[in-house]
Parts: C-alpha cells; sequence; structure tokens
C-alpha cells in the first residue's frame, strides 16, 4: 500500500486527523496470515463433488495489503471465508499467526466487511460500529467509537438509522465497525461491490488513507482490476474451475497523490496486464 | 377603485368557497373510495329487508339496532370490558407463551424437529372442538376464556418467531461467525431482534382471533361478554339487541386489528 | 441422504412422543375422566356402532366446508381480478377485506341465519373466511407478478386482459396455493362454527351435543375427525402448492 501526501485529504470532505486512532491501533501487533496446500470441495449429488479451490498456498505478509482478484465463482470468497473461519479446508491448513482462523475470531480479533453491508436496521450507526464490543462482552469505547465515526467521515450521523443513509455511507460504516476493535486481521469481501463507479473510487480514495493510517494485515477480494492495482501491495490472480492461483503480481508504483497515480503509465500497464490474465483462457 | 377592489374580494371569497368545496369533494370522494363496500352494505341492509317484507321483529333495521345502542348504553360497556380484558389478557399472554417458546426451540434444532409438526398438527384443531374438551378440564368458568384464547394466540406466535428467528441474512449470521458471538448474544443481538416484523405480523394477524376466541367461548361456556350477550338477547328473542351487540364485537374487533396493525407498522419501521 | 432424512425422523418421533403422551395422560388419569386414552377414542371410531352418528355428522360437515370453500375460492379470486382490473375499487377493496377477517364469525351468525337460514349458515361462515384468504394471498400474488416481466410485455404493447392472463396470473399462482393451505383448517372450524347456530347435522353439533350428555368419547372422536379431515384437506392444498412451486418457480 502506498501512502498518500497530505494533500489528497482535501479531496475528502469531512476527514479528522486520526493520530489518536493511530495509538490505539500501534499497541497491537498485526499477524501473518499462512495457506498452505488448501483445497475446498463441496458434496453435490450422486456422489459427485464440486472443487472450488485447488492447493492454494500463499502467505500474507505481517502489515501486508494483499487483494484477491477473479470472475466471480472462481473461490476467491471461499478463500476469506476459510481465513474468517466460516469454512474449514477440505485439505491444507491455514494459521494467523500462531493461530487459528478459529481462535482468531473466538478472541474477536479479526474485522470483516461484506458486499452487502449487514448494518443491523433496528441500531443506530453509533449502535451499529459499537457492536463488536457488544458482541464481545465488552464495555463501548465510547470516545474510540466516535474516533472512529470521524474517521470514515460519517460524523453527524451517528444518530442516523441504517437506511436513511446512501450505499456509500453504508459502507463506511460497515467499514469503521470492521474496525471498531483494532483487529489483527481485517477481512474486505467485495466492500464496495454494490456501489455505482463513482462512488466506488471514492470509497477506494477513503480506504487507501485509512488503511495507511492503520497498517492491519488485509485481505481484500474483488473484481475490480482498477481497486486491486489501486489499493494493494500485492494482488494475486486466480482462475476459476477449480480455483486456483494463476499469478502474483508485486504493486511497486513509485509513492504519489491518487488521481495522479491512476492517470500514470505504470498504473495502467498494471491493470491493462492484469484484466488480460482475467480474459485469456488457463492454457494461453 | 373600490369597484376594482370588491371585484377582487368576491373573486377571493369564490376562490375560497372553491377550494373548500373541492376539499371535501376530494374527502367524501377519498370515504368512498376506500369505504364503499360498507356504504353499499348500509344501504343495501335495509332495502333488502324492506324487499323481502321482513318485520321488525325478524329483522331489525339499522334505526332499530342504533336505538337500541344510544338507549341501552348500560347493557353493552360491561360485556364490551369483559371481552376486551380476556381478548387482551389471553392475547399478551399467549405471545409472551409463544415467543418464549420459539426461541428456546429455535435454539435447539433437535427441539424444533421434534415439535413443529405437532404443533402444526395441533394448530388445526378446530377452536370449536377445543372449548367444549378444555371446558370439560378447566371448569366452565372465566379461566378457561383465558386458557383458549392464550391457546388460539400461541400457535402463531410460535411458528412465526420460529420462522422470523430463522430468517437472518447471511451476511449478518457471518459476520458474527466472525465477530465470535456466542448462541446467546446471537439469539439476544441478531435473531430476536430480526425476528421482530414476524412477531408483530403474528400480534396482527391475532388480535382478531383473540376476539373471535372470547366471544366464542363466552357464547358457549362462561356468563358475562358480549359472546354471552349475543345468546341471551338470541334466546330472549331481542333481535335488535342480538345484532346491536354483533355489531358492536364486530366494532371491537376491527378496532383491535387496527390498534395492532398500526402497532406493526410503527415497530416494523422502527426495526427495518 | 441422511440429512434429508432427518428432519422428516424428526418430526415423526415428535408426532409418536405426542401421541404417547395423549395416550399416557389418558391411561394414568392425570386429568380426570375428560382425557381419555387415545386407544380408547380410537376404538370408538372403528366401532360400527358410532358410524351412521359420525358419517352422518362427518358427511354434512366436509360438504359444507366443500361448497363453501368453493364458493370462497370463486368470489376470492374474482375480487381480487376486479381490484387489479377496476383499480378504482381497489382501496375500498382492501379495507372490506380487513374487516371481514377482523369479523368474528359468530358475530355475523344472526345476519347470516337470516340470509340463508340455519342449515346455510355453515356454507357462508366458511364462504367468508375463505373468501378473506384468497383475496388477500392472490391480491399480493398479483401485485408480486414480477416487473420485469410486466415491463416486457407493457414495452410489447399487450393489452391489459392479455397481460394479466399470460403473465400476472402464472406468476400468482403459487401463492394462491399458499392461500389454498391457510384456508384448509378455516374452512372446517367455520363449518362447525356455523353449526352452532342450530344446524341439525355437523361436527360442531356433535361437539356441543357431547359437551352437554358428558359424551367424553364422542367429543374426543368428533375432534380428532375435525382434526384428520383439516389436516387431509391441508395436505392436499399443500400437494397442490409443491408441483405449482416445481411448475413456476
Amino acid at each position: 500500500m502506498r501512502s498518500y501526501s497530505e494533500a489528497n485529504s482535501s479531496s475528502i470532505g469531512s476527514v479528522v486527523p486520526v493520530s489518536s486512532v493511530l495509538q490505539q491501533v500501534t499497541r497491537t501487533p498485526s499477524r501473518e496470515i499462512s495457506l498452505t496446500e488448501v483445497s475446498k470441495s463441496y458434496p453435490l449429488k450422486r456422489g459427485a463433488t464440486l472443487t472450488a479451490l485447488q492447493d492454494i498456498s500463499l502467505t500474507i505478509g505481517n502489515g501486508e495489503f494483499l487483494a484477491l482478484l477473479g470472475p466471480s465463482g472462481c473461490g476467491k470468497s471461499t478463500i476469506l471465508r476459510i481465513v474468517a473461519g466460516l469454512e474449514q479446508p477440505s485439505s491444507g491448513t491455514v494459521t494467523v499467526g500462531d493461530s487459528t482462523p478459529q481462535a482468531l475470531s473466538r478472541e474477536h480479533r479479526l474485522g470483516v466487511a461484506f458486499q452487502e453491508h449487514s448494518l443491523l436496521p433496528w441500531l443506530t450507526i453509533r449502535q451499529n460500529i459499537a457492536l463488536p464490543y457488544r458482541v464481545a462482552g465488552r464495555s463501548v469505547d465510547t470516545a474510540h467509537v466516535q474516533e472512529l465515526i470521524d474517521l470514515v467521515g460519517l460524523a453527524g450521523f451517528e444518530d442516523a438509522r441504517p437506511k436513511q443513509l446512501s450505499g456509500g455511507m453504508r459502507q463506511r460504516a460497515s467499514i469503521a465497525r470492521a474496525l471498531v476493535l483494532d483487529p489483527e486481521v481485517l477481512l474486505l469481501d467485495e466492500p464496495f461491490g454494490a456501489l455505482d463507479a463513482v462512488t466506488r473510487r471514492r470509497m477506494n480514495r477513503e480506504l487507501g488513507r485509512i488503511w495507511s493510517e492503520l497498517r492491519i494485515t488485509t485481505l481484500l477480494v474483488t473484481h475490480d482490476v482498477d481497486e486491486a492495482v489501486l489499493l494493494a501491495d500485492r494482488v494475486v490472480v486466480m482462475t476459476g474451475r477449480p480455483g486456483s492461483i494463476r499469478h502474483i503480481e508485486d504493486v511497486d508504483l513509485p509513492l504519489r497523490e491518487h488521481s495522479e497515480l491512476t492517470r500514470s503509465p505504470e498504473f495502467h500497464d498494471i491493470v491493462d496486464r492484469l484484466t488480460g490474465l482475467l480474459d485469456a483462457p488457463k492454457d494461453a | 377603485m373600490t369597484q376594482s377592489l370588491s371585484v377582487a374580494a368576491a373573486r377571493t371569497t369564490g376562490g375560497l368557497f372553491g377550494r373548500v368545496g373541492g376539499a371535501v369533494g376530494r374527502f367524501l370522494l377519498v370515504v368512498l373510495q376506500r369505504y364503499w363496500p360498507i356504504i353499499l352494505l348500509l344501504i343495501a341492509w335495509p332495502v333488502w329487508l324492506w324487499a323481502n317484507g321482513y318485520s321488525r321483529a325478524v329483522a331489525p333495521s339499522p334505526l332499530d339496532v342504533a336505538t337500541d345502542l344510544v338507549l341501552h348504553p348500560d347493557v353493552y360497556v360491561w360485556p364490551v370490558l369483559w371481552t376486551t380484558l380476556f381478548a387482551v389478557g389471553g392475547l399478551a399472554l399467549g405471545m409472551l407463551v409463544g415467543v418464549v417458546l420459539g426461541v428456546l426451540v429455535w435454539m435447539s434444532p433437535l427441539a424444533s424437529g421434534l415439535l413443529m409438526p405437532s404443533a402444526l398438527i395441533l394448530r388445526v384443531v378446530p377452536v370449536t372442538a377445543m372449548i367444549p374438551i378444555l371446558a370439560r378440564l378447566f371448569g366452565y368458568g372465566s379461566g378457561t376464556v383465558v386458557v383458549i384464547v392464550v391457546i388460539l394466540v400461541f400457535f402463531p406466535a410460535f411458528s412465526l418467531t420460529v420462522s422470523g428467528m430463522s430468517s437472518v441474512a447471511k451476511s449478518s449470521r457471518d459476520l458474527f461467525g466472525v465477530l465470535g458471538a456466542g448462541l446467546l448474544t446471537r439469539v439476544l443481538r441478531l435473531h430476536l431482534p430480526a425476528a421482530i416484523p414476524s412477531i408483530m405480523l403474528a400480534l396482527r394477524l391475532s388480535a382478531p382471533i383473540a376476539i373471535l376466541g372470547v366471544l366464542l367461548a363466552e357464547y358457549l361456556i362462561s356468563g358475562v361478554g358480549l359472546g354471552d350477550l349475543l345468546r341471551s338477547s338470541a334466546d330472549r328473542l331481542q333481535f335488535e339487541r342480538e345484532w346491536a351487540s354483533a355489531l358492536v364485537a364486530t366494532a371491537l374487533s376491527v378496532l383491535c386489528f387496527g390498534l395492532a396493525q398500526s402497532l406493526e407498522r410503527r415497530v416494523v419501521d422502527r426495526v427495518t | 441422504m441422511t440429512s434429508r432424512l432427518r428432519p422428516v425422523l424428526y418430526g415423526v418421533s415428535g408426532v409418536v412422543v405426542l401421541l404417547v403422551l395423549a395416550e399416557l395422560i389418558g391411561q394414568l388419569g392425570l386429568l380426570g375422566t375428560t382425557w381419555p386414552p387415545l386407544s380408547t377414542v380410537v376404538a370408538f371410531l372403528l366401532d360400527p356402532d358410532n358410524h351412521t352418528l359420525l358419517g352422518n355428522a362427518l358427511a354434512a360437515t366436509v360438504t359444507e366446508a366443500l361448497i363453501g370453500g368453493a364458493i370462497g375460492i370463486a368470489a376470492g379470486v374474482f375480487f381480487a381480478l376486479l381490484a387489479v382490473l377496476v383499480p378504482v375499487l381497489a382501496p375500498g377493496l382492501d379495507r372490506f377485506a380487513a374487516v371481514i377477517d377482523a369479523v368474528p364469525a359468530v358475530a355475523l351468525a344472526p345476519f347470516l341465519i337470516l340470509i340463508l337460514g340455519r342449515e346455510g349458515t355453515p356454507v357462508l361462515v366458511v364462504a367468508l373466511s375463505v373468501t378473506f384468504i384468497i383475496y388477500i394471498s392472490m391480491s399480493s400474488g398479483l401485485s408480486v407478478a414480477s416487473h420485469p416481466y410486466q415491463d416486457l410485455f407493457t414495452v410489447l404493447g399487450a393489452r391489459r386482459g392479455t397481460r394479466l392472463g399470460l403473465v400476472d396470473l402464472p406468476a400468482a399462482l403459487p401463492k394462491f396455493f399458499d392461500g389454498l393451505a391457510l384456508a384448509a383448517p378455516a374452512m372446517i372450524l367455520g363449518a362447525t362454527i356455523g353449526e352452532w347456530f342450530g344446524a341439525k347435522r355437523g361436527l360442531g353439533v356433535l361437539f356441543i351435543s357431547a359437551m352437554q350428555n358428558y359424551r367424553i368419547d364422542l367429543l374426543w372422536a368428533a375432534a380428532a375427525l375435525s382434526v384428520i379431515c383439516s389436516l387431509i384437506i391441508y395436505g392436499i392444498a399443500v400437494a397442490a402448492q409443491r408441483a405449482v412451486a416445481r411448475r413456476f418457480a
């Protein structure tokens, strides 16, 4: 992840300096995620099986932002669900630091945001963002909740209900909720998939800014090439049937301002190459 | 000058009358559009009596019924209060039992697997068959009336609570999974709030059923309430009183339904 | 396979537990003479001496339920279509349906007896409650008739009637059968309520006369028959619903 110059924050309306959030977060170490020869298959009718993932080996370094890029149905969300502890691999191992995803989720150390914002409609934005505290049985750190509300630019909307907000604002709230317990691992499953292109780019920019402040080990699942290249340190391109890794791209672009970056030839180089990989048949 | 002023004034008043007339017209139109079947019935009632040549002794006109209501309000007040009390009490108790048992059963796949089909069978037992058996079991008093209403209200509340709790979106379930939520946390913070629209639907469906249950039970076994008034006035051939108590019972039931419906709308708007 | 069999297994065991419990309560006399062992009730049902009495009552109630049900279905569909084809009538019909639902059947009895007499009242009580259920489910079925198709047919210039026949009605069929499954218990209930107002025959009449004459076995046998009837009608409706869901889903 490239850090952005201070200048880019002027493009974001209600951003507040977040040094206090930074202090809070630095107290928790990030962890390395490691998948070793992970396969996942589902039983079908009449004894047949569907292999969703085959021999996935992948390491996401401490404090690294990794994007899984691929067409729908290539198993990239399955990887995320396995790392989240929502599903068990059929074979292979997954470790986060020296622990398992299940243990991590039991200790409330995972942050997650899905394509569907999954904000609870009966809670206000503030209560939704504070929800992980309640689930973990801890007392709510109201100051920290407010910092995150400011960080994602939702100040003034604390007491609104999800249905009163736009899709982009709901996703901001959902990301704030993912961050509120200072997770060691952040999992993002197409978090902006339901947004229009313009809002999506703006949210990419903001996520980049927020992430560069926090630097949590992050796994992003997306089918948007621009989004992956903009945000990630490494982009893993996947192919489907069965889901496997096709290519790993180290994104090593010079640090610069976001809008400049998207216009730079280097950026378009990578985007074009990865788009080509997504389009081309597997054996090409 | 004065002329033009008065012309202007006339125009204003004319416009005002026009507007008022328009508003009244629109209001009448809305009433007609929303309530035309009921208006039609109220017209058809006396016309039909007249066409068939029924005497007042057999079939009272709307006027006879209204007269009895206005002249003898004391006859109706206590039965209405009794019926309302039993219906509301039974409704509240039945909803409580249904929701609590629904939550407990939802938490155990074994319990829900065992109990749901049986609940379906018990649900189709007609209340008309239930009342005589329960009356023999619990006596011919007011306690049995409450038991009947509780049983009637229980089934919709129970099954809708279970299905409402199961209708949580997958992403929300995943979220609580990743957050490492325990069973109790999931029930209290996710599944039960998510079931509130279903529970409110059960309340709306049950409100008229509760009134019907009380009326039937009163009609057959207990000596109080509107159901008893209906029966005793029919036995004494006081037809205008029988019809009036039927109308009052209908109004009470529609009122309960309306209240439950507006409560449902408000609550559902709050939680979705 | 096991995971698909498990709910059936649980359900069957649940029903068996329920029946055994009912039998035990009766055998041990936990609730006094009012709660006979189920085996006694079954024996009463199987005893040929009782078949005329039970058969007559059953035939009367089922006939009322089916005639009333047929009238109710026809009326419910008619009014739902009326609301769609003449939209100006819809708000009034919706409100009236809510009122009809809220009206306790007991309260309607004086009016119904006057219109159809004591023998016809059960049919009308059934017809009214079925009309309401079918009207509500048909209306919701016709309104969900998926909008992409509706738009397609509008763009193709289909007339209102054509669209109703080709798109809306088939799309509303599943909801119609949902309504039918809901209406099944209401049919037997409505018939027995109607019978309380002076009918000569029927299960509802048996309930009351058995209660007043302390014929506990007869009371339970009649109740059991009403439950079995409701379940059979319900089962037919659910089977039709499943078949339609497979065809139109």
